[in-house]
């Protein structure tokens, strides 16, 4: 029976051997480019909040494994501390949000945000990732320019609707018009950020 | 033996051209609706989404055919599945390393390719069958036809939500964009209309 | 490169992977196994072999909803054999010896066409310039003499999948070398005047008309159409019938050869024709002039 069984099986467990060994190789002679493929989005990340003159430093939880994850990152500029940083996720409109949220050096302002990983609707929700690509400046302009220099202190709310006339008060934030649900994802995961920040940084 | 390998070619070449256009996978069967509606918001990630389907397809019709005369009957979904899963994995792991950008971008589509009823039903409808020449011909013919297919569809929407190709912009600033079509609702919008114009041609033969 | 790439692989991650995946195959295996020996549909071998020997077109042809139910459909009634137009002779014979029977070989279905007026016998009113296709051209009212009649659009050639109808000077004509008698162009002619016929003899005699019009009407738009004068009925015995102004043949009873002679020789029309794989071409019942060599028509 047993002999049986093989004579119709073997292509398949044969194949399923070589499959896994196909894959795994492939996996392993790829897995230090994916890696590398993955600091660098971040480290570009980085740059882009704190300007390219900075060179970043990782830090890793107390304990943690050699090749663990930092939890929060330290911008250096000419040896000062120049701000602080850390990725913070959230649900959005779609899927989870992975923001890299970042944070003056006397911890009481924002930096502003990049985005790490959104799949928010096309011309709506994705607007959080727009970025002044041209320098052409205009502050409010761009969904993540509302957020530079707001106060950490203050938990960040969504502006009031009617707002034209009045002045923007230091916590409230414009929203994208037509994706409330994600500029308000953002704003949960830029709190929930500046908590675990500094939380991390009292300790 | 001339004569059968004659046959045997232009058997292949008859394959290749059916893809492209006379069974093309997108405008003639509707298969794998999935990719075609989800990733042709613009060129660049249509395209490599039909190069990685495309290699896939090729990978698997080349095992497929090599085993179709020594495959079990019951075990032979089983195979194909196994056997797409893994050129699907590698193909997921080489745009992950080389082509970061556009694996962000495809996201959970590039996995999606392993129950793509394209590339199963060709296993199933060609490659079973036929020997190994005629399935590369056959795959590549279809994984062109994928490709020209999901390329034609993110042309039109990419050019019509932002007046781009390839990012570049190509129509004059003034352009309105056309919101939609970069929504799930304009993807069925051009198609639907793009499969009008098709069989407008076709059966005008 | 190669060599970094090699440096960097671990042989024992890898080979964990193997042996993962050849477990869970092995797991799956096994299940497949024991659900292919419980659940196994038992299917009766003679229609497994039946099928296998079949040509595998799928055309219909038999009237059957493809070759597997074909299969099926011949091991409960012998008398289905022989339906099978692209298998042939040699497939007929192969179904006899595996469902163990003597291989009586009965008439093939094939396409006839029910017209015999090319361009020179239509006497039209009009000149029609429309769209080409008939589906298109049988909707204009008046655009050709004959409301009955083969329009030569050639959208029975257009659908042959066998390349066996071709319209020749504007009238459609069956290649009997090649039609397997699949009834595609039955079902594109918008006029209805193809039919599915048992060809009982090679060559088989056809009443190649179908207009049921008044003999004044038709002689007034066709040198070749049916009057129904009823001379081949009374001619040519029980085998022929008028339905409806319409001379027909009852193939159920086909004329002896005797009858065919009296009742084609009185046909003042001369529209009843002899169509066969010997003649490429319609040939007059009552003509002894050469058959039309075949025109392959040009399609716009």
């Amino acid at each position: 029976m047993l002999n049986e069984f093989m004579k119709k099986s073997w292509l398949a467990l044969v194949s399923a051997l070589c499959f896994g060994l196909l894959v795994s190789a492939v996996n392993m002679a790829l897995a230090g480019k994916i890696k590398q493929n993955k600091i660098d989005k971040r480290d570009g990340m980085l740059e882009k909040l704190f300007g390219q003159d900075c060179s970043f430093e990782g830090v890793k939880a107390e304990g943690a494994a050699e090749d663990a994850e930092p939890i929060y990152f330290v911008a250096k500029k000419g040896g000062q501390v120049d701000g602080y940083a850390l990725i913070w996720t959230g649900p959005g409109f779609a899927e989870n949000i992975d923001l890299l949220v970042g944070f003056n050096a006397g911890l009481d302002m924002l930096k502003g945000f990049a985005v790490m990983k959104s799949a928010e609707t096309p011309g709506f929700g994705d607007q959080i990732t727009l970025e002044d690509k041209e320098g052409k400046y205009r502050p409010d302009l761009y969904y993540k320019d509302r957020f530079i220099n707001k106060p950490i202190d203050k938990v960040l709310v969504r502006a009031d609707d009617n707002i034209a006339d009045k002045h923007l008060k230091d916590e409230q934030v414009v929203t994208i018009s037509g994706s409330t649900v994600t500029s308000e994802a953002v704003i949960v995961i830029v709190n929930g950020a500046k908590k675990q920040m500094v939380k991390l940084l009292n300790k | 033996m001339a004569d059968n390998e004659l046959k045997s070619k232009s058997e292949a070449a008859r394959h290749f051209v059916r893809g492209l256009w006379a069974e093309n996978p997108i405008f003639r069967q509707l298969l794998g609706m999935c990719p075609v509606l989800a990733v042709t918001v613009a060129l660049k990630p249509a395209l490599t989404m039909g190069m990685a389907t495309m290699f896939v397809l090729i990978c698997a019709n080349i095992v497929v055919s090599l085993m179709r005369n020594i495959i079990q009957p019951h075990l032979r979904i089983l195979m194909f599945t196994l056997t797409i899963a893994t050129f699907v994995t590698i193909a997921d792991l080489i745009l992950k390393a080389y082509l970061p950008e556009m694996s962000d971008t495809l996201g959970p589509f590039v996995p999606l390719i392993i129950v793509n009823c394209l590339i199963i039903g060709r296993a199933e409808a060609c490659a079973s069958r036929k020997p190994v020449g005629t399935s590369i011909a056959d795959a590549f013919g279809m994984g062109l036809g994928f490709t020209f297919g999901l390329c034609v569809l993110a042309t039109v929407r990419e050019l019509l939500a932002d007046g781009k190709l390839f990012e570049i912009s190509v129509l004059p600033s003034g352009y309105d964009p056309l919101l939609v079509m970069k929504l799930p609702a304009g993807a069925f919008i051009a198609l639907g209309l793009l499969l009008g114009i098709s069989n407008h041609f076709f059966n005008k033969k | 490169m190669l060599e970094m790439i090699i440096a960097e692989l671990d042989l024992g991650a890898i080979l964990t992977s193997g042996a993962t995946l050849l477990l869970t195959g092995l797991f799956f295996v096994i299940i497949l196994t024991i659900a292919n020996a419980k659940l196994k549909v038992e299917r009766d071998p003679m229609v497994e072999a039946i099928e296998a020997v079949l040509p595998g077109a799928n055309c219909g042809g038999c009237g059957l909803a493809g070759c597997s139910a074909y299969a099926e459909g011949v091991v409960k009634d012998h008398g289905l054999i022989g339906r099978c137009g692209p298998g042939g002779d040699a497939l007929v014979h192969a179904m006899a010896e595996i469902m163990g029977i003597e291989a009586t070989a009965s008439a093939p279905n094939r396409a006839v066409v029910h017209c015999s007026a090319h361009s020179d016998d239509m006497i039209n009113s009009t000149q029609y310039l429309g769209i080409a296709g008939c589906a298109e051209r049988t909707i204009i009212p008046d655009n050709m003499g004959c409301s009955y009649g083969c329009l030569g659009g050639g959208d029975c050639q257009a659908v042959c999948e066998f390349d066996a109808i071709h319209v020749i000077e504007g009238l459609a004509v069956v290649d009997y070398n090649k039609c397997v008698g699949c009834g595609a162009c039955v079902k594109a002619c918008p006029r209805n005047i193809i039919s599915l016929t048992a060809i009982v003899e090679d060559p088989i005699l056809v009443m190649a008309c179908s207009s049921h019009d008044k003999p004044k009407e038709v002689r007034g738009y066709c040198k070749v159409g049916c009057i129904g004068c009823t001379l081949c009925v009374k001619m040519g015995g029980d085998s022929f019938f008028m339905d409806n102004g319409l001379a027909k043949i009852d193939y159920e009873k086909y004329p002896d050869e005797e009858s065919r002679q009296k009742a084609t020789g009185k046909c003042p029309r001369g529209l009843m024709v002899y169509v066969g794989s010997d003649d490429v071409a319609v040939r007059k019942a009552n003509d002894s002039r050469e058959p039309p060599k075949p025109v392959k028509a040009k399609t716009e």
